[in-house]
């Protein structure tokens, strides 16, 4: 198995909680297929730092909302915002 | 399952069965035999393979085959191509040294050959494993 890469996301957790996002729509937002957008939800690739802001943008919020370090967990998730 | 990895499992049928035709033609006939007929029928069938597969995919998948390769895509393609080159240079440079040795270039084109097919199959095999990864 692939040592999985430090950076931590909460894409699921923000497309949930905005009104169930669907992942083709988040993809076909930020210029991505589907399949990279299920990569980095179950944390098999880190998105470039251009995608990690266009799918900030497209929440709303910054990125470190989003994306975090795995030895520094991530900030407060959607619910907590 | 993306049109891209559709395409390599396509592709790993495609230069499996090539591959497999034209290593059995050329040890039937020996490394050093002159260019088979089996395996030039094999390189043009795999050419009407590709461009069958290309009609295909942009019937029946016209907007993901169309598309640019994604950020991801386009790492996994570079990362396949890498090893499937340097697989062929490791088939490509003893048969060029062959050549220089013995002047023979049946053995070359023999070699050569295989080593395509080989390095395809790395290749689309290496994009399967990474896209599934």
């Amino acid at each position: 198995m692939p040592k999985a890469p430090p950076i931590t996301n909460r894409v699921k957790a923000f497309r949930e909680a905005a009104g169930g996002l669907s992942q083709a729509a988040l993809a076909e937002a930020i210029g991505v297929t589907r399949q990279t957008i299920i990569a980095i939800e179950q944390g098999r690739y880190s998105p470039s730092l251009e995608s990690a802001f266009r799918i900030s943008r497209v929440f709303g919020v910054d990125v470190e909302s989003v994306f975090g370090w795995s030895a520094d967990p991530a900030g407060p998730g959607p619910e907590g915002r | 399952m993306s049109a891209r990895e559709l395409t390599a499992w396509a592709m790993v049928l495609l230069s499996g069965g090539i591959g497999a035709s034209c290593l059995l033609a050329i040890l039937n006939a020996g490394l050093d035999a002159p260019p088979q007929p089996a395996v030039l029928a094999a390189v043009s069938a795999a050419i009407v393979g590709v461009i069958a597969l290309e009609i295909l995919l942009s019937i029946f998948l016209p907007r993901q085959s169309d598309a640019a390769p994604d950020e991801r895509e386009r790492m996994i393609l570079a990362r396949a191509g890498h090893w499937s080159g340097l697989v062929f240079l490791f088939g490509v440079l003893p048969a060029l040294g062959h050549y220089a040795m013995h002047a023979n270039g049946n053995v070359m084109f023999n070699v050569i050959v295989l080593s395509l097919c080989v390095a395809a199959l790395v290749e689309y095999g290496a994009q399967i494993v990474l896209f599934r990864r």
